[in-house]
């Protein structure tokens, strides 16, 4: 069921990267904003995108914590950690779309994006909420930037 | 049928112990290996901590004192105290009529073997530098000269490295120390004995 509902969400993801024209490129990492352009680094961060957030739509904590960068996996005690993401279980993501992708420093992307998600005992139809995210580049692999006060306190 | 004996002897033992302490109106609250905790060495925790305002349970009291015990024979062990003299090793060691001069020293091996643990915990490299990557607004001193590429792995100097591994185990250590008093429990077969 759960393995139904990350294929579903990465099909969904994929089909709105190519129609909204989210580039799949493998080129090199240029650290060059261009205005409203919407352009991935490469292929690995788009593809990790896509699992990361996949899993976090079902609160898939163990692969999850796979994906996160590896600070996290010090500073978060992993049953507390699943406890903060299975708190998605019960919602539905329908859509997600990317609004910005920004690079900080050539270690570092912002991703802004825009998800619709319905929550399964929610009367109301879906509702929209915007994610802005992170993600480091640590030994040649992109990673999820987790920061939340719940492992975080200086934030 | 050996081990029956064993267990006997020990609660005989036990008893002997606490028939003595109780003529002198103290309690044996816990045992382990090379060591017993007395009600007396609990007052004296309370002592200690009553000057500050702070009180807590009876259960608290007892794991506070026998983490204080359990640590300091740890820190004995690994002579992180440096060397001792003979008279201070006895007495931290095995059981003696808790002072409060005991008690201080006690207190400075139970915080060096804290400082022991936190410092042997391992973080990795990638995790101290994916986390200077990732939040430059956290990591800047006021000395940096901040250019467009400044986060870089290559400008992870020594003393960031070892401020960031401190922010890293902070949520930890409350979980780290509950571990280790959990595993010295095991290796030094704790039996608390009375809810004093």
């Amino acid at each position: 069921m759960i393995a139904k509902k990350v294929i579903y969400f990465l099909a969904v993801f994929i089909l709105f990267s190519i129609n909204t024209g989210c580039a799949l490129k493998n080129t090199s990492r240029l650290p060059v904003n261009k205005p409203g352009s919407i352009e991935w680094p490469d292929s690995q961060l788009k593809d990790r995108f896509g699992e990361y957030w996949g899993y976090r739509s079902v609160g898939d904590a163990t692969n999850i914590l796979k994906l996160e960068a590896p600070y996290v996996k010090v500073m978060v005690d992993p049953e507390r950690y699943a406890v903060f993401i299975s708190a998605a279980k019960n919602s539905a993501w329908n859509s997600i779309r990317i609004e910005s992708i920004e690079w900080r420093n050539q270690n570092l992307v912002l991703v802004g994006f825009t998800a619709e998600i319905k929550d399964e005992n929610s009367t109301i139809r879906s509702r929209e909420v915007y994610f802005s995210d992170r993600w480091v580049l640590v030994n040649e692999k992109w990673y999820h930037v987790f920061d939340d006060p719940f492992i975080n306190p200086d934030k | 049928m050996s081990g029956m004996y064993k267990s006997v002897s020990l609660y005989l033992f036990l008893m002997l112990i606490n028939a003595a302490s109780a003529i002198a109106g103290d309690v044996v609250v816990a045992t382990g290996d090379g060591f017993v905790v007395y009600s007396r060495d609990i007052d004296v925790l309370k002592d200690v901590y009553g000057t500050t305002g702070f009180e807590t349970s009876s259960k608290e009291y007892t794991d506070a004192m026998l983490k204080i015990r359990l640590f300091a024979k740890e820190a004995l062990a690994l002579k992180l105290g440096g060397p001792l003299v003979a008279d201070d090793s006895g007495a931290l060691s095995e059981q003696t009529e808790m002072t409060m001069d005991i008690f201080q020293k006690l207190l400075q091996m139970y915080g060096l073997y804290v400082s022991y643990i936190y410092d042997s915990y391992s973080v990795s490299d990638a995790a101290i530098e994916s986390y200077y990557l990732s939040f430059p607004e956290k990591t800047t001193r006021s000395g940096d000269v901040l250019v467009n590429d400044f986060f870089r792995p290559d400008t992870l100097d020594e003393e960031m490295k070892r401020i960031i591994r401190a922010k890293l185990i902070k949520n930890r250590k409350p979980r780290l120390l509950a571990d280790e008093f959990k595993r010295l429990s095991d290796k030094y077969h704790v039996k608390v004995l009375s809810g004093y």
